[in-house]
């Protein structure tokens, strides 16, 4: 088993990954999606993944999961290595994926389902949740019924019944309009002060990076590899305003640059 | 779609001025009843020798709807096994598919051999001619899933059965409804089919005798019964329908 010092602080409950690579066979010859990535997440810090499409952050998001097995390198969580499909870990994709034959309360509660948990409890819960999200007087409605946003917040609802110490969310906004992605920033924002996952969020938006995280990693395509990880300065709570500080579009700029769009 | 009152009238309309014109033409040209019968004739044989058609149509009605029926369940079957199993799949799926090649008229006294020359016979029919749409159908709605549900599916560690019965199964049911849809017009050609290759029941026998002897208006009323069954067949299907996907309305409206 993997020792949990992560650098820096140590902190329990924290991801370690350590010089992860992956390799995909393919009909050109293998493509190297990841290569010796590393680096810590602590507990209940919101880091984000910002990266061109094909830098392999929705790779390093399943492998994180469980859901991948990475060509070497390896992953910690909470001080235990992954070696399959984790249910301690809540997904958000960037559909929502809802069941549309459910309503969203019936949506919320599959996982309790799943995991046989007390259903009784966890009603309440769910209810809690839903009420969180501003969703508590559409949980007799179907998937169908509500807006994109709506169904992506019941979603994050979803992953969050089952208490999972970790949220794995890959671009899940970036199905939304800007209006609703904006006001979705601030509803997670809102969702993550009030129950404090150790988040970690893979995004192509910068400014989204960096609104929402503690630090951000940037990743260069082709393989994906860490170009940087950044610490983000700006107090919290985050608020409209903050996208007007001179910190905030210092680093904007900084990862831009990192990334390599020079216009910036 | 919803029906209007429009819908209904137009429809109403044009079914009673068809109807008006070919007993019209009937008349004017003096057809004779033995080619092509006039409506009223129709109608008249219809309500005065009705005991026999309701009989006759029980009798195929009976042959559609358990042929139908078994071949719901066959076809479920065969789909969740031929899913599930690579093996299976690779030892059914191309004999199903030759099966459904030959045409059942061909098979029809093969299975009279079989079966006999009393309702089995026709049943069996049915579920041959009808199993097809469904198998097919059903193997695409429990294949047809989003990769990030079947992720959510691992990360919750559901096992095979929960995955079926929460995701898989709910998901092909659209996929089973329109099948099933399809299958049910496709069950009374099979039954009929069997009433013509033997026995001595059933619409398409009456079918049969009525062009023996020349009787064309019975033919029509027996065809006219034929399409009320189907109908029936195809009414209970939609209503189903609705009771078993009450979200599928919504689904509709917002796409």
């Amino acid at each position: 088993m993997e020792t949990s010092a992560s650098g820096e602080e140590g902190h329990r409950g924290a991801i370690e990954v350590r010089s992860l690579s992956k390799v995909y066979p393919s009909q050109d010859g293998p493509v190297q999606a990841l290569s010796e990535v590393s680096f810590a997440i602590a507990d209940a810090e919101f880091v984000t993944i910002v990266g061109h499409s094909g830098c392999g952050k929705s790779t390093l998001l399943r492998i994180i999961a469980g859901l991948l097995i990475p060509s070497s390198g390896s992953v910690t969580v909470r001080g235990r290595g992954v070696s399959g499909p984790l249910s301690d870990v809540g997904m958000v994709f960037q559909r929502p994926v809802l069941l549309k034959w459910r309503t969203i309360f019936d949506n919320v509660m599959l996982p309790i389902e799943m995991l046989h948990l007390p259903r009784q409890e966890n009603q309440e819960r769910a209810l809690d949740l839903l009420k969180l999200a501003g969703l508590a007087d559409f949980r007799h409605h179907y998937p169908a019924q509500l807006s994109g946003g709506m169904q992506q917040r019941a979603a994050i609802c979803r992953a969050l019944i089952h208490d999972p110490s970790l949220l794995l969310m890959d671009e899940p906004f970036g199905a939304l309009d800007l209006m609703t992605r904006e006001e979705m920033n601030f509803e997670l924002l809102r969702i993550w002060s009030q129950r404090r996952k150790t988040t970690l969020l893979v995004t192509h938006s910068i400014s989204e990076a960096v609104f929402l995280a503690d630090r951000v990693i940037v990743m260069t395509p082709r393989p994906g590899m860490i170009a940087d990880i950044i610490d983000v300065k700006l107090p919290r709570p985050r608020m409209p305003e903050t996208k007007l500080d001179p910190r905030f579009t210092e680093c904007v700029r900084m990862i831009g640059r990192k990334i390599g769009l020079l216009y910036i | 779609m919803g029906i209007s009152k429009t819908d209904i009238g137009t429809t109403t309309i044009s079914i009673i001025a068809t109807l008006a014109v070919w007993e019209l033409l009937t008349r004017i040209f003096h057809i004779p009843g033995f080619i092509l019968p006039s409506p009223s004739a129709i109608f008249v044989e219809a309500v005065t020798r009705y005991p026999l058609y309701l009989y006759h149509s029980w009798i195929t009605f009976y042959e559609m709807v358990v042929g139908f029926l078994l071949a719901a369940a066959v076809g479920v079957f065969l789909a969740v096994v031929i899913v599930y199993s690579r093996i299976i799949r690779n030892m059914i799926y191309p004999q199903i598919v030759v099966l459904q090649i030959v045409p059942k008229v061909a098979i029809a006294p093969l299975l009279l051999i079989w079966a006999g020359y009393g309702l089995t016979s026709k049943v069996l029919l049915a579920l041959l001619v009808s199993f097809f749409p469904i198998v097919v159908n059903m193997v695409t709605g429990l294949v047809a899933i989003e990769e990030e549900l079947l992720d959510l599916c691992r990360i919750l560690h559901s096992g095979r059965w929960q995955e079926f019965s929460k995701v898989r199964l709910p998901n092909a049911l659209p996929y089973l409804f329109s099948s099933l849809k399809v299958a049910s017009t496709l069950s009374v050609i099979g039954a009929v089919i069997g009433e013509f290759v033997g026995g001595n029941e059933g619409l398409g026998h009456l079918i049969i005798i009525a062009n023996t002897e020349l009787r064309t208006s019975m033919s029509f009323v027996s065809l006219f019964s034929l399409s009320i069954l189907g109908f029936l067949l195809y009414g209970f299907v939609i209503l189903a329908e609705r009771v078993c996907m009450p979200w599928e309305k919504w689904q509709s409206a917002s796409a």
